[in-house]
């Protein structure tokens, strides 16, 4: 039996107001705001449509939500400002290369092995690294690449947190008497030592058809490191969910445990699963620039946001702007996707708005 | 043509400075609680006594001499384990490879055509523990490096009659080594001649151990020695303890300074130098390249008490002529001719001086840079003549690993030559490894890599010793490209049976043969570091070719 979406979320409203009494009227009173008051009938939009519009007038969240986007964009353009602007690669050396500033010509690494600070000139925009790679393009396709990898790793959390939490859930007993306890050693680990150990371990050799020098390595790990931060919520919900009358009722109507899974629960469970997924980009993110910091992440000679702050730290005091331009950048895209996953949660959790109202 | 030397007015003002802050002597109030503890001044001006603290990036393999066999180790227990012979001590540049005797009473006595080398032990030796030093303790060191094995175990097992069959399980002693622990006298019988023995039995790995001495790398105590200093606690991979040995004294040899030495490994190359900079730590492990970011600043607020000092050592790209693509010249030769040598040099901090040759300048058979035969290795590499010999060799698009080490400017090395095979037409990638465990990695037999970093700093002043790094019989610890042209060997072990200097266009003709065939990419030799911190006394340290930081000359002010 499918239904619609919006039909099944008002169904479950009505059921949940009979279940837990104050979640019906908070999301009626959200729906009708002053109408409520007013005695007039609510609007029949869905609660989707709801959270979209709460979020529209969140005026901070579509603020960051436009600097992430921005962000996006600037380093997915990457390749068109090292071929057009830039004329270099991101990993191409050029330690014995000049380039003409003022009319003069300048070393781009001096004989003594230091290299050129921020010309603001098309070419070394940002300045240059020991081996003479233009920063600028190591700055963008380093975001290309902490991205790429914190958006693979969020797939994988959102993926398999979601199907373990659904599993250990709905099923208990042994299917839960065997994954949990997996989640729970992950869990006890600090996903630092964890990333550095195990990516350390991978770099090497690499795992199954992946080799240790790509970048599906970090993803892969960081994707598996952060699992059960969704499993563990996502089963605590089903676990809540499957006791529900309208569960009961698919039950009843024969529809088998994985039907209800995927047709019943997970649409009931998607708000709690949405929340989730700017933090554990967030979160991604930042451990992919952690172990690459550490040299346990993106492997050399590629560049990320994470590698290019530890090639910078040994030029702090000289050329500061190597590391904080993207130290700069991390700290942007990882505020403005918390700022927009709290806007998200809010437009989600009504009551977490009346609260704020309140 | 060399790297440009540091100005002459820095120099004459590093000298000034030096002599001044000398003359000040003990009554320096600059000391530390460390220096404090240290008794009456010196005779060069210096305290006797005191601890002394060094900064370094990369741990030695392990603090066992019979197993280890890198400069960070040579450094340390080379004051703890002393061979028969010994390089000389306190004294700076190539002169510091004089052999002079070390347990020996005497050098050798050579018979039998150059195939009998005969040692007689001074009398009344000591280990530091008290227990007497036996002629057979040499006999069992040599065992031991065989069987651990010592890093350099090739360097015994192949030319001391009977090591092969010890090394293969054959027999259960080395039977060219005859000893006579009542008379102290011990006798090496050699396979065929080698004059290298003699510098082989002035490398601490041969220096005798007690019998009871296990069989095994004793990583975390090293063993029992009988040099000017002992070990004190080690924790193996970060902090390497040696206490002065109050037993030691051997007539004509240095005793050392310090009650007190801390090797402390700290892969963070930078802060180390800040370290020293700012008078934290003593010593900048030289070793280690002062990072191109702080090398202004030590030059300008410390000219005083750095001095970047040449020695004998190459660094070079390998590559293995078993497989595809470096089983074919033109490939390897293409790599040579892109090189850029002055690139690798900047990326060293400008410490390298750019080479074509094995055979670095100090030594015996070096060829002047100028007979490179693919490019000036001062100029631009020739990228015509690399394009069009790897279009020759057909091999482009072959995929390679390109092996390189961690730390810095090694893994910039690495990416800068992982650009140029990629440049080529290679699809290459690196794989870079952990410092201290990159050469016994790319060295295992089972991985046998195709191409990757190395470097080599000399052992000892003959040119077989850095040559024998592509004879066929180095095994793969040290050819890691498994080289094998008969040739090449041929001549090798032709030339180490003669004294090096008259046949020193031989050694220089077998470089440049080698260098033809591509059988190495080396790209300089590079000058090391001496840098202290102003609580040393500089014009006393000495930075050796043979031990690096020689730690018997360091001495707080």
């Amino acid at each position: 039996m499918a239904l619609d979406p919006s039909l099944r979320s008002r169904g479950r409203d009505a059921e949940s107001s009979g279940a837990d009494g104050a979640g019906a009227g908070v999301v009626l009173g959200e729906q009708g705001g002053d109408a409520w008051s007013e005695g007039r009938h609510a609007p029949a939009i869905g609660p989707w449509q709801l959270a979209f519009r709460r979020l529209r007038r969140n005026k901070v969240a579509l603020a960051f939500l436009s600097l992430f986007v921005l962000l996006v964009v600037v380093c997915l353009l990457a390749p068109v400002y090292s071929k057009h602007i830039a004329h270099i690669g991101p990993n191409t050396n050029n330690v014995t290369g000049t380039i003409n500033l003022n009319g003069k010509s300048t070393n781009v690494v001096s004989t003594d092995g230091v290299p050129i600070g921020p010309t603001f000139t098309s070419h070394y925009f940002f300045g240059a690294d020991t081996n003479g790679r233009d920063l600028a393009v190591r700055l963008l396709y380093g975001g290309r690449t902490s991205l790429l990898i914190g958006g693979v790793a969020t797939i994988i959390i959102i993926f398999f947190g979601t199907l373990i939490g659904l599993l250990c859930g709905y099923f208990r007993g042994i299917v839960d008497a065997l994954l949990r306890p997996l989640m729970e050693l992950i869990w006890s680990f600090p996903p630092v030592i964890l990333g550095v150990a195990v990516g350390t371990a991978l770099a090497l050799g690499g795992i199954g058809p992946i080799k240790g020098n790509s970048v599906m390595i970090p993803a892969l790990i960081i994707g598996v490191i952060y699992i059960p931060y969704l499993g563990k919520p996502v089963r605590g919900e089903v676990l809540r969910l499957r006791e529900q009358d309208f569960v009961d009722a698919a039950r009843l109507q024969g529809l088998g445990p994985w039907r209800i899974m995927i047709s019943e629960i997970l649409p009931n469970a998607a708000s709690t699963i949405i929340v989730f997924v700017p933090m554990m980009l967030a979160i991604t993110i930042l451990l992919e620039a952690y172990l690459s910091f550490l040299g346990a992440g993106v492997q050399a000679p590629n560049a990320s946001w994470g590698t290019l702050i530890s090639d910078g730290i040994q030029y702090i005091q000289t050329v500061p702007t190597y590391s904080l331009i993207p130290g700069a950048m991390l700290v942007l895209t990882v505020l403005s996707i918390n700022v927009v996953g709290d806007g998200v949660r809010d437009a989600l959790d009504p009551r977490a708005q009346v609260r704020l109202k309140t | 043509m060399k790297r440009k030397t540091r100005p002459a007015a820095a120099t004459l003002l590093a000298i000034t400075a030096a002599v001044a802050l000398a003359a000040c002597g003990g009554s320096s109030s600059s000391s530390s609680s460390a220096a404090s503890s240290g008794s009456a001044s010196g005779s060069s001006g210096g305290k006797e006594g005191g601890t002394i603290t060094i900064a370094s990036g990369t741990p030695p393999l392990s603090a066992d001499q019979g197993l280890d066999f890198t400069t960070q180790g040579t450094e340390l227990y080379s004051v703890v384990n002393l061979p028969l012979l010994t390089f000389v001590r306190g004294v700076q540049g190539t002169a510091g490879s004089k052999i002079e005797p070390g347990l020996a009473k005497a050098m050798p006595t050579v018979s039998n055509g150059g195939k009998t080398y005969t040692f007689q032990l001074r009398p009344g030796l000591h280990y530091s523990n008290g227990m007497p030093i036996k002629a057979s303790d040499v006999t069992y060191a040599v065992e031991r490096d065989i069987k651990i094995p010592w890093q350099a175990a090739s360097f015994v097992s192949a030319y001391i009659k009977g090591g092969s069959d010890y090394a293969k399980g054959k027999s259960k002693t080395i039977s060219g080594m005859v000893t006579n622990d009542a008379t102290g006298t011990i006798k090496i019988n050699l396979v065929a001649p080698f004059a290298p023995i003699v510098d082989i039995f002035a490398l601490a790995g041969t220096a005798p151990v007690p019998s009871n001495t296990p069989m095994k790398n004793l990583a975390a105590t090293g063993t029992i020695g009988d040099g000017q200093y002992k070990w004190g606690p080690i924790t193996p991979g970060h902090t390497y303890t040696l206490v002065k040995n109050t037993k030691f004294d051997v007539p004509g040899l240095p005793k050392g300074h310090a009650d007190k030495i801390v090797y402390n490994v700290n892969p963070n190359v930078l802060a180390n130098a800040e370290q020293v900079l700012n008078n934290q730590s003593d010593v900048f492990d030289a070793g280690d390249t002062l990072p191109s970011s702080i090398l202004e600043q030590v030059k300008t607020q410390a000219a005083d008490r750095f001095q970047a000092i040449p020695t004998n050592s190459s660094y070079y790209f390998w590559f293995s002529t078993q497989k595809k693509p470096f089983n074919n010249l033109d490939a390897r030769q293409a790599v040579l001719a892109a090189l850029d040598d002055r690139a690798l040099s900047r990326l060293d901090s400008g410490f390298i001086a750019e080479d074509c040759h094995l055979i670095p300048t100090g030594i015996i058979g070096h060829s002047s840079p100028s007979s490179c035969p693919f490019h000036d290795p001062a100029g631009p590499p020739n990228m015509t003549l690399a394009k069009s010999l790897m279009q020759k060799s057909g091999m482009t698009g072959t995929a390679i690993t390109v092996y390189g080490e961690e730390r810095s400017p090694r893994r910039q090395w690495l990416d800068y030559f992982t650009g140029v095979l990629n440049q080529l037409g290679f699809k290459a990638t690196e794989k870079v490894v952990n410092s201290g465990v990159y050469f016994t990695t790319i060295g295992a037999p089972s991985l046998k890599p195709t191409v990757g970093w190395g470097d080599w700093v000399q052992d000892f002043p003959n040119p077989w010793d850095f040559m024998q790094l592509f004879a066929s019989d180095a095994g793969s610890s040290l050819n890691y490209g498994y080289v094998s042209d008969p040739h090449y060997d041929q001549t090798l072990n032709k030339l180490d049976q003669q004294p090096p200097d008259s046949v020193a266009g031989q050694w220089s003709a077998l470089d440049q043969y080698a260098v033809n065939k591509a059988y190495y990419a080396a790209y300089g030799h590079q000058e090391f570091p001496k840098f202290y911190s102003n609580k040393l006394n500089f014009n006393s340290g000495v930075l050796s070719v043979e031990y690096q930081t020689d730690l018997t000359s360091l001495q707080l002010k």
